[in-house]
């Protein structure tokens, strides 16, 4: 699942169009959703950002699969329209550091987030939400989960930022949005050794077991797939039905455990 | 993929610095041989290292490095799971955390939240604070929670403590390494109280469990190396991984090694079977990715292991099988240390 926090509609616009999402009423923030999709408008500033985050992450908590990504424009000195990716958000002489560890072309900065639009000349680029996201969404991700990505929209000239440019500034960039979504997501690990049905017949055995033993034939499975690298074979819940004895359940588990790893 | 042959510019992606080091000469030298890293300025190294929300096994894909000044304390006391061969002082110090290496069996990987590794600028702090322990024979293991001579070409820190130990003649070192990086210290003479130790693995486990290490064949090498240079040389084959293929495995390992080097030569061999704090095996299993993380071991004040009677057998196999080449004066098992 990807998860949008985006400040201002648009902004959102182009992401909600290439998605094909569509709106959804389920907080008081605007939502939209589609397969594997989901954005939300935290409006400006940090607080609203670290709000509107903890709302919705706190509503659909995220897996180790899923990857945040925020997406605005920035006041930055450099090009109009050039793309950036963040590796480190200051606010208030507090950092935090997004993990990137995929390979990409585009031109990494730090980021400053201010509580007040910019407009003295800044060596960093500033934004007005990214902290808060980071922070707030720090309890659900882990540091390679987010990417931070801001479009240079101004050199500190916030005045001159229009809804229509903004929304030019993005459409132009959505397909190395998507490549760096891919690029992010390509680095994650396998959530799990098992598989959902491998751990769906381990179950009903776990019916059977108490839960340190339930954990013990669960490792021992997940060992013997690393180890033999083949899927676990079927493991037949007959024979702890059979047992009618604690000691006899636990001396077949002992038995079944050995077999795996040997 | 071996370190080794990756240059300096795709190594570390990203290079964190401190603040407070980023103008200290190792530091001006890292980033010019890193030029193609994005650098980052860090307050702490902290930071970086301890954030709570990393993923060390996706961290393992891309590691990056942090340099950083250490505070006190500068030495430790030598952990209860490794040989402190009879010292009375016995320190490990942590002169780099983290490894570059990606053992899958390593407790590392268990103990810190971080794959990076931070290099601490400041060996001379680690001298100072050594000193006064200089009056007693005294045991430093300077490559405990890292690979130091895999990181040579970085920082030259174990030519430095060699450099330092050589007028310090109550001090000995122990160097050890999975790296193929003899070349590193060629230069330097050797000397009696310093023992450079090579752990060594049957070349399947290595391609299994020691991702991004040298090959069995470049590390014999280096030792071959060392050997004829008149170094002390250790070989350390711990730990020992039991699998259905141990009993070809590991005997063959000998015969590798004693094909290779002259065993009168060999200042000692060491041996010991896999163990682990079991709170760091707990944090291994999280990362889901390696079979060693889910064997059934027994469970013993807080260490796992293969359980007495089955590390009593590896040992005593693989005690015999090197005896065919040395004398037992000059074996060590962990076991007996226990």
């Amino acid at each position: 699942m990807l998860y949008f926090i985006i400040a201002h509609s648009a902004e959102a616009q182009p992401v909600i169009q290439h998605f094909k999402m569509q709106r959804v009423y389920k907080f008081s923030y605007t939502m939209f959703e589609a397969d594997n999709v989901r954005l939300i408008i935290c409006n400006t500033g940090i607080d609203n950002a670290m709000m509107a985050t903890s709302v919705l992450l706190a509503h659909y908590i995220p897996t180790s699969n899923d990857l945040l990504i925020n997406i605005g424009i920035c006041g930055a000195p450099g090009e109009i329209g050039t793309m950036l990716l963040v590796h480190k958000i200051t606010h208030n002489h507090h950092s935090c550091f997004p993990d990137i560890l995929f390979k990409h072309d585009l031109q990494e900065i730090s980021l400053k987030t201010v509580d007040t639009p910019c407009v003295s000349r800044s060596d960093n680029a500033v934004d007005m939400e990214a902290y808060g996201i980071y922070k707030a969404a720090s309890r659900f991700f882990k540091a390679h989960q987010m990417v931070f990505l801001k479009i240079i929209s101004d050199n500190f000239q916030p005045e001159s930022i229009t809804k229509e440019a903004t929304k030019r500034l993005i459409s132009s960039k959505i397909a190395i949005i998507q490549n760096t979504i891919n690029q992010a997501l390509s680095i994650f690990n396998k959530d799990d050794i098992l598989s959902s049905q491998e751990i769906e017949s381990i179950k009903n055995i776990a019916k059977k077991l108490t839960k340190a033993q339930n954990d013990a034939l669960l490792d021992a499975c997940r060992y013997y797939k690393l180890h033999y690298k083949k899927p676990l074979p079927q493991i037949d819940i007959q024979p702890f039905i059979a047992k009618t004895t604690k000691q006899q359940r636990s001396a077949y588990l002992n038995e079944l455990i050995q077999t795996l790893t040997r | 993929m071996n370190l080794s042959k990756l240059s300096h510019a795709e190594l570390f992606s990203h290079l964190y610095i401190e603040e407070e080091v980023k103008d200290t000469p190792l530091a001006k030298e890292t980033a010019k041989k890193f030029s193609k890293s994005k650098i980052i300025l860090i307050k702490h190294y902290k930071d970086i290292f301890n954030r709570p929300n990393q993923d060390f096994g996706v961290q393992c894909k891309s590691k990056n490095l942090i340099l950083a000044k250490k505070d006190a304390p500068f030495l430790y006391k030598g952990s209860f799971y490794s040989d402190g061969f009879e010292f009375e002082n016995f320190f490990y110090t942590p002169l780099v955390l983290g490894c570059l290496y990606d053992c899958q069996y390593c407790y590392l990987s268990g103990m810190y939240n971080s794959a990076n590794s931070v290099l601490f600028v400041n060996t001379q702090d680690f001298f100072q604070a050594l000193s006064p322990f200089l009056k007693k024979p005294t045991l430093v293991a300077i490559s405990y929670d890292t690979d130091t001579l895999a990181v040579e070409s970085l920082a030259s820190l174990t030519k430095q403590w060699i450099i330092y130990a050589k007028n310090q003649p109550n001090l000995h070192l122990e160097v050890r390494t999975k790296s193929a990086n003899f070349n590193a210290i060629k230069s330097l003479t050797s000397s009696d109280s310093i023992v450079l130790a090579w752990t060594l693995s049957p070349q399947q486990i290595i391609d299994l469990y020691e991702h991004k290490t040298p090959s069995l064949k470049s590390r014999l090498n280096s030792i071959k190396q060392a050997i004829d240079s008149n170094w002390q040389v250790r070989i350390c084959i711990d730990p020992i991984i039991y699998n259905e293929d141990f009993y070809s495995l590991y005997p063959s390992l000998i015969d590798e090694i004693f094909d290779t080097i002259d065993a009168d030569k060999l200042f000692e061999l060491t041996l010991g079977s896999f163990r682990m704090s079991s709170t760091h095996l707990k944090n291994i299993k999280k990362l889901k990715r390696s079979d060693l993380a889910f064997y059934p071991y027994d469970v013993n004040n807080n260490i796992v292991s293969y359980g007495k009677t089955k590390e009593q057998h590896i040992l005593n196999i693989m005690l015999q099988k090197t005896m065919q080449y040395l004398p037992k004066s000059r074996i060590r098992t962990w076991q007996l240390q226990s």
